[in-house]
């Protein structure tokens, strides 16, 4: 089959024989069928996502183990993630139409923002929103976009989050891709922008965020938070942290257990450091 | 980050400067264990977890988050860290500097 790399064909030996070496029967010998067709998609695509884990694994363990720079560099150039990029595109085109493919279509926009300048992960995006619009997947594909900027570009994010937000008839789907490009309009990762335009992001982020609480206030937004909350911490962000404004003042313990304020740091140059040591 | 810091809070002990840590890793006892075992020496708020208040107010999503405030109160810098933090910072205290004659 033409779709069949030597890649795939390797790939499909090393998960599969010991399935079939368990279940092997007369019937089965001669299956013209590519023998992979016997698993649901389901199965195919949980397979291969164990396969990228494991390639992980084996890489993070040899980085932790190369002890030069010139080791780790070269441990670093064999990173596994491109090389699942066509593993994970023949596995959607096989499995065509399917839950699990839009998952895989999903996959190679992990795994391909740099591979290619992008292009994988974009043709991945035109498939998403055209063959898989209904795809409950979608709210993950939204949330990881939002840093997906600098790789991708903006543009490739918030064209793929508009049409998210005008087309998915899911609910949960249309919250998740307004709430991440709002996200992207306030901060503007991946781009620089003048001033004029980044206000203008700005007043459109506003309005999504409203807009947000007004339709999904009382939903889950994740971490155990609803949207209208997610939506008034971020408003007051775009109304309060920007630069040139005053930074709302504080009142806090330190560790000592005495109480301070920011505004007590008046006259002094302060920097603030949100930190955690992990 | 953190070695750096140390450095520019010791450097410049004597100058209208403070750097104020948000830390969310535990209650005081923790982050006194923290502070101790990091030779860390400047103030440190207590925000208890990543969904502490100040964390929360401030709307903080990513780890370490910077602002540099400018002795007006002004947030001037965000995000930046290491050599551009310092930067930022010797930019600022110049503006404190009185006028040259």
């Amino acid at each position: 089959m033409s779709r069949s790399s030597p890649r795939l064909g390797r790939a499909w030996l090393a998960v599969t024989v010991p399935l079939v070496l368990a279940t092997a029967s007369p019937a089965q010998e001669g299956d013209p069928a590519a023998p992979q067709e016997q698993f649901t998609p389901e199965a195919r695509l949980e397979a291969l996502v164990e396969r990228l884990n494991a390639a992980r694994q084996e890489y993070y363990r040899a980085y932790d183990e190369a002890k030069t720079d010139e080791e780790k560099d070269a441990v670093f150039a064999k990173e596994p993630s491109a090389a699942f990029v066509p593993e994970f595109r023949a596995l959607a085109d096989s499995i065509a139409g399917t839950e699990p493919a839009a998952q895989a279509w999903i996959w190679v926009v992990r795994l391909s923002q740099r591979v290619d300048g992008g292009a994988p992960a974009k043709e991945a995006l035109g498939m998403l929103t055209s063959r898989y619009i209904d795809s409950p997947a979608l709210g993950d594909l939204a949330r990881e976009l939002e840093y997906a900027g600098y790789s991708l570009g903006l543009d490739a994010c918030e064209g793929t989050l508009r049409t998210v937000i005008e087309k998915s008839p899911l609910r949960a789907v249309q919250a998740r891709a307004q709430y991440t490009l709002a996200r992207i309009l306030m901060r503007g990762r991946g781009r620089q922008l003048s001033e004029e335009a980044a206000l203008e992001r700005r007043a459109e982020a506003k309005r999504l965020f409203a807009d947000l609480a007004g339709r999904f206030g009382a939903e889950d937004a994740g971490r155990g938070r609803t949207y209208a909350a997610q939506a008034e911490r971020n408003l007051f962000e775009i109304d309060r942290l920007q630069i040139g404004m005053v930074a709302p003042d504080f009142e806090c313990t330190d560790a000592d257990g005495v109480k301070f304020k920011l505004s007590d740091y008046r006259g002094k140059v302060v920097v603030v450091d949100f930190w955690g040591d992990w | 980050m953190l070695p750096h810091e140390r450095e520019l809070v010791e450097r410049l002990k004597d100058q209208p400067f403070a750097l104020i840590g948000i830390n969310s890793d535990g209650e005081a006892e923790k982050v006194k264990e923290i502070l101790a075992k990091n030779e860390i020496t400047w103030r440190n708020a207590v925000d208890v977890s990543t969904d502490g208040p100040l964390a929360t107010q401030w709307n903080v999503s990513g780890w370490p988050t910077i602002y540099v405030i400018d002795a007006q109160g002004v947030i001037r810098y965000r995000d930046v860290r290491d050599k551009p933090m310092e930067d930022a910072v010797m930019v600022l205290l110049a503006e404190l500097a009185p006028p040259a004659k």
